[in-house]
């Protein structure tokens, strides 16, 4: 196991990632810009080194102010967290370089997957199921038209460089897809420095589900079930939970087996998520591949019993996983909230401001994941999620009721937040009901 | 806060006309050390020293809330400190760099004073420099990252020792502008 790891990250993760560390008996080191100083991660960390002014383009997305962070600390491997630099492979490749253990798979991996239109082949080259379309690249509208003739209208035109709903656009004729295609083009150019893009049939009203896999360097993979990520706008998660409603166990063997193929297929040997969309028949097709821990995995955390940050420490240090598929049970039903400092009456704009007061909800099966105190400022240079508040309960009605009064107790005073739309959606039936797709909040009237 | 840390703050005020000093370490470890009775909006988490009149001075116990994420009410459960009022004149000046007065580190990374272990430093205290001309090296990644002064001065102090590592923003020098 590692004596001393750097965490190359800031926010509810780097604390997240912190308190793994602690309880494994490993030292921590934080890395913080000017403006992030007085922040909970840098005060529960062991050491704590500036690596650059606030704005992150010249502090944590630094690769060697991090890196000569470590060395001067003599931390022996880098955890990325989540965003930043976690799929940056020149990252993980440079850390390597340092000699210094990047926690997440091997830089090659990063790279594979994180090209959508790679990822692609090698999953189906691994017989893991993707939405009919495009085996590559297209160069041209001609060739857009020809695709959308084989794979039948609505489709959608994707960056391959692409994430985070940048570079997508659905068209549902052939006049729609020549102006789409040219403008997802554009879009990609600008947002992705890459024009590159790829077409696929659109699935109307499809869940966004995804299997939490892990790996280890002794050639073993397992998955952990899934999560229902469906509940987004503008493809930014904002609930999520597991089980999906629309999974049961047939299902969930299935599309676990799937995921574990194709992660078996790229040798993968860290935490990572295999993205599905699920449509309404039942069929579920690969998406994409997010080569890291996310947001959302403290759902999988409560419905699986196991610490997958301390999991993805211990691989990463030449471990076994600590168990088997077959020891894998999901346990009751999990919801994550993200509270995120932004105002959901004026269209979800960013709410930057001092909280004034925090009380955090608790009592049975909540668990709360933030750095936000009284007085903490929450700074336009990052991003506004300041709290994950998350409900396990036996069943899924439980969960609910148990995340509806945590968000009845939980006060932030000083900036407005997204949990008053979270109660919303708790409380509407069609959620309660579990009647729900990726385009649900796009429609939702509260 | 060091229970002598807050013995030097008090020192300081009693030796100067300053009213009061007020040191912040994270935002539960505030000190402030005054003399006549503090500002009438004590924040919830100071805890506020008061120093008699050129008196010996007991330290007061630093009990600053246990910082955490998890208890909500953390922050709003320490009660300011009741502040005795007290008289007379205070030295501030704690800490204080002035803006522009010292060479901070533009990079994370090991310091050196020289170019290679054993050669003569690039400068000396009492060296006058000009802007551009290189006064250490930061190491990072194996590459030696020449740092120059920004302005023409005196340098009259070395804030580091040799083969020490620095953080951004950290100061190397301090430098009399010339």
């Amino acid at each position: 196991m590692f004596g001393k790891v750097l965490i190359a990250n800031r926010g509810e993760i780097a604390l997240r990632v912190i308190r793994a560390c602690k309880e494994l008996g490993i030292e921590t080191v934080a890395v913080h810009s000017e403006a992030d100083l007085e922040s909970l991660h840098v005060r529960m960390a062991d050491e704590h080194v500036c690596i650059g002014p606030a704005a992150s383009a010249q502090s944590y997305l630094v690769k060697e102010q991090v890196i000569a962070a470590a060395e001067i600390t003599n931390a022996e491997a880098i955890h990325p967290g989540y965003g930043f630099m976690a799929e940056n492979a020149e990252f993980a490749e440079a850390c390597h370089a340092s000699g210094l253990v990047f926690i997440g798979p091997k830089p090659e991996i990063i790279q594979g997957m994180g090209d959508k239109v790679q990822a692609r082949k090698r999953m189906v080259a691994a017989g893991v199921p993707v939405v009919p379309g495009s085996d590559g690249p297209v160069g041209s509208v001609e060739e857009a038209l020809q695709v959308a003739k084989e794979t039948g209208f609505p489709v959608i035109v994707k960056a391959s460089a692409g994430g985070g709903g940048r570079g997508m656009r659905v068209a549902r004729s052939s006049k729609e897809l020549k102006s789409a295609f040219e403008m997802a083009r554009a879009e990609a150019s600008v947002a992705f420095s890459s024009d590159v893009v790829y077409i696929e049939r659109f699935v109307e009203k499809p869940r966004h589900v995804e299997i939490q896999i892990m790996g280890d360097q002794h050639g073993h993979v397992v998955h952990l079930g899934e999560r229902d990520c469906s509940l987004q706008r503008r493809h930014q998660k904002l609930l999520e939970e597991s089980p999906s409603p629309a999974v049961d166990d047939d299902l969930r063997r299935r599309m676990g087996e799937a995921a574990v193929r194709g992660a078996e297929a790229i040798g993968y040997d860290s935490a990572g998520t295999v993205e599905f969309l699920l449509a309404p028949d039942g069929e579920f097709y690969f998406m994409e591949m997010n080569t890291r821990i996310q947001v959302e995995h403290p759902v999988t955390e409560a419905v699986t019993g196991y610490d997958l940050i301390k999991e993805q420490i211990a691989v990463a240090a030449g471990e076994k996983l600590s168990f088997r598929q077959e020891e894998v049970a999901i346990r009751g039903h999990a919801i994550e909230c993200r509270i995120n400092a932004e105002s959901p009456e004026h269209g979800f704009r960013p709410t930057p401001g001092v909280v004034e007061l925090v009380y955090f909800p608790g009592g049975p099966g909540i668990r709360i994941d933030s750095h936000i105190y009284p007085g903490f400022v929450v700074s336009p240079h990052y991003d506004s999620m300041i709290a994950k508040v998350i409900a396990h309960g036996a069943t899924r009605d439980e969960a609910i009721a148990r995340m509806q009064r945590a968000l009845e107790e939980l006060i932030i005073e000083g900036v407005p937040t997204t949990t008053p739309f979270h109660r919303a959606v708790l409380a509407s039936r069609p959620f309660q009901r579990g009647e729900i797709h990726t385009g649900f909040i796009e429609g939702f009237e509260w | 806060m060091r229970i002598e840390e807050i013995r030097r703050l008090i020192d300081m005020v009693q030796g100067s006309d300053v009213d009061e000093v007020e040191v912040t370490r994270w935002w539960v470890h505030r000190v402030r050390v005054t003399r006549r009775a503090p500002r009438a909006v004590v924040d919830g988490q100071t805890q506020v020293y008061a120093v008699p009149p050129a008196a010996p001075v007991a330290a007061a116990p630093v009990a600053a809330p246990a910082p955490s994420v998890a208890p909500p009410d953390q922050g709003v459960v320490a009660p300011a400190a009741t502040p005795a009022p007290a008289t007379a004149p205070a030295v501030e000046e704690a800490e204080q760099e002035q803006e522009g007065l010292t060479i901070n580190s533009p990079i994370v990374g090991t310091f050196y004073v020289a170019p290679s272990p054993g050669a003569e430093p690039f400068v000396q205290v009492g060296d006058h420099v000009t802007r551009g001309k290189t006064v250490c090296i930061v190491e990072a990644m194996k590459i030696m990252n020449e740092i120059e002064a920004e302005q023409d001065g005196v340098i009259i102090e070395r804030l580091v020792d040799d083969a020490e590592p620095v953080e951004f923003g950290q100061p190397l020098f301090k430098i009399r502008p010339s």
